[in-house]
């Protein structure tokens, strides 16, 4: 049985991948920080037979996450879904807050970092040994991918959160390609979620937003076709590469 | 140097991790306008493999390699857009390539180099830059990304990849020459770019 651990499973993106490995038969290992508010997820979970389990994690805690990878030592993960993070306010030009920028580093790169290294054991005893991290559409270096404000819109910290967690998807796919994993990072698209729709310009219709469940259908046909070769790649949610 | 100067050269006591220091310097100078702004002090992290991650380490880095670069840039904006030639100079490394490995090594041909901290940093630091450039854009400000070469100095010498010697790295004479060459050629419209200490273009 292909199984996938993820994490922010509760809502958005993260809960849309819960819905659909579950109907596809995957054991799924779903992480979030507050399980007892996951109704949605838990409702999931109730009904898939033993084959979602629950597990609470906050994912800036690296002593929970040892834990975690240690409670599941004897578990095979075929992807391991670096999926949870966070979009921190915009900073206007001279108002940086640069301990929110500090925290948006923890919640987005050291831990997605501190997500693999720990659960690389489980990964690499898999078949499919995938490790995804989450780019974002504004993570190119070489085009500013946004909006009418274009590079200069306000999200410098972000930016350069998701661009250095594309450099690191590079580096993590040269340490482990011995070990036959691959890491590959995947902008999934400005989807219609909760944190998609908070960050619709004044005006804007939700219609320009992704549909969570083409973008997540697009990412499993993503990884349904990996091989060790693409390791390291960056892609956009329906297989066209990502600019770097 | 600055005694032989005639007083054009003055010395500033400044840690660019203390950001209240940073504040207080800009305000010292309000009177100065600064033609080249160069964001030069960094740190390169000792290496760490994947499984051993100084995440403390990694903080750190990229308060000093990342943050302090706006944060200066922040505070030093009034000082270069006083000036004529408006150009900020930010110092960032053949490893914050994503499209080419960065390294000389044949080892390089990855990014597995025990470098993914500095890397960070690094790519971080492009980020920034192009997203300066648009904010800074309508003031006549140039910003950009250079990266200085793996220099022949205490950080590259400490910092040499197996099979290689000091020789094999950049005179510092000639980096700094390259640089100051490049600063006298840009424009406007080259704001944003990645630049190398030679003036060439260093791939995204």
């Amino acid at each position: 049985m292909d199984s996938m651990l993820i994490t922010g499973a509760n809502r958005g993106l993260g809960l849309e991948w819960v819905r659909q490995l579950d109907a596809a038969g995957w054991r799924i290992l779903a992480c979030c920080r507050k399980p007892d508010q996951a109704d949605e997820l838990n409702q999931l979970a109730n009904n898939a037979d033993g084959r979602i389990t629950i597990h609470k994690l906050d994912i800036t805690d690296h002593a929970a996450i040892d834990a975690l990878a240690g409670e599941l030592k004897d578990e095979a993960i075929d992807v391991l879904n670096n999926n949870a993070g966070v979009l921190p306010d915009r900073d206007p030009w001279g108002q940086t807050d640069y301990e929110k920028w500090r925290r948006a580093m923890e919640g987005n790169l050291f831990s997605t970092c501190k997500m693999s290294e720990a659960f690389t054991p489980h990964v690499a005893r898999s078949n499919r040994r995938i490790m995804i991290t989450m780019a974002s559409t504004l993570s190119s270096v070489s085009t500013p991918g946004g909006g009418p404000l274009v590079w200069g819109d306000e999200k410098h910290v972000y930016r350069t959160t998701k661009a250095a967690i594309n450099m690191l998807a590079k580096s993590m796919s040269g340490y482990l390609k011995d070990m036959g994993v691959i890491v590959i990072s995947i902008n999934p698209g400005w989807a219609n979620t909760e944190m998609g729709r908070a960050d619709l310009e004044p005006g804007d219709s939700e219609d320009i937003l992704l549909d969570p469940v083409e973008s997540i259908r697009g990412m499993r046909a993503l990884i349904d076709g990996l091989t060790l070769a693409d390791s390291g790649n960056l892609y956009k949610w329906n297989g066209e590469e990502l600019p770097p | 140097m600055a005694k032989g100067s005639n007083g054009r050269i003055t010395t500033h006591r400044l840690d660019v991790n203390e950001f209240d220091e940073i504040d207080a310097l800009a305000v010292e100078l309000a009177e100065t306008p600064i033609d080249v702004l160069v964001n030069n002090a960094g740190v390169l992290p000792a290496r760490t493999w994947f499984g051993e991650t100084d995440y403390e380490e990694w903080a750190r880095s990229m308060r000093n390699n990342l943050f302090s670069y706006m944060k200066v840039c922040e505070s030093f904006v009034e000082h270069v857009a006083r000036s004529d030639r408006k150009l900020i100079m930010c110092m960032t490394s053949g490893l914050s390539s994503m499209s080419t490995s960065g390294s000389r090594s044949g080892a390089g041909q990855s990014h597995a180099d025990g470098k993914h901290i500095y890397r960070t940093t690094k790519v971080a630091v492009n980020m920034l830059v192009v997203t300066l450039a648009d904010y800074l854009s309508e003031r006549g400000i140039t910003v950009v990304s250079v990266t200085p070469g793996w220099a022949r100095t205490e950080m590259g010498i400490s910092d040499l990849d197996p099979g290689y010697s000091s020789d094999d790295l950049v005179d510092p004479v000639d980096s700094v020459r390259g640089m100051c060459a490049l600063a006298e050629n840009l424009t406007l419209e080259d704001s944003g770019g990645l630049f190398r200490w030679d003036g060439t273009t260093l791939p995204w």
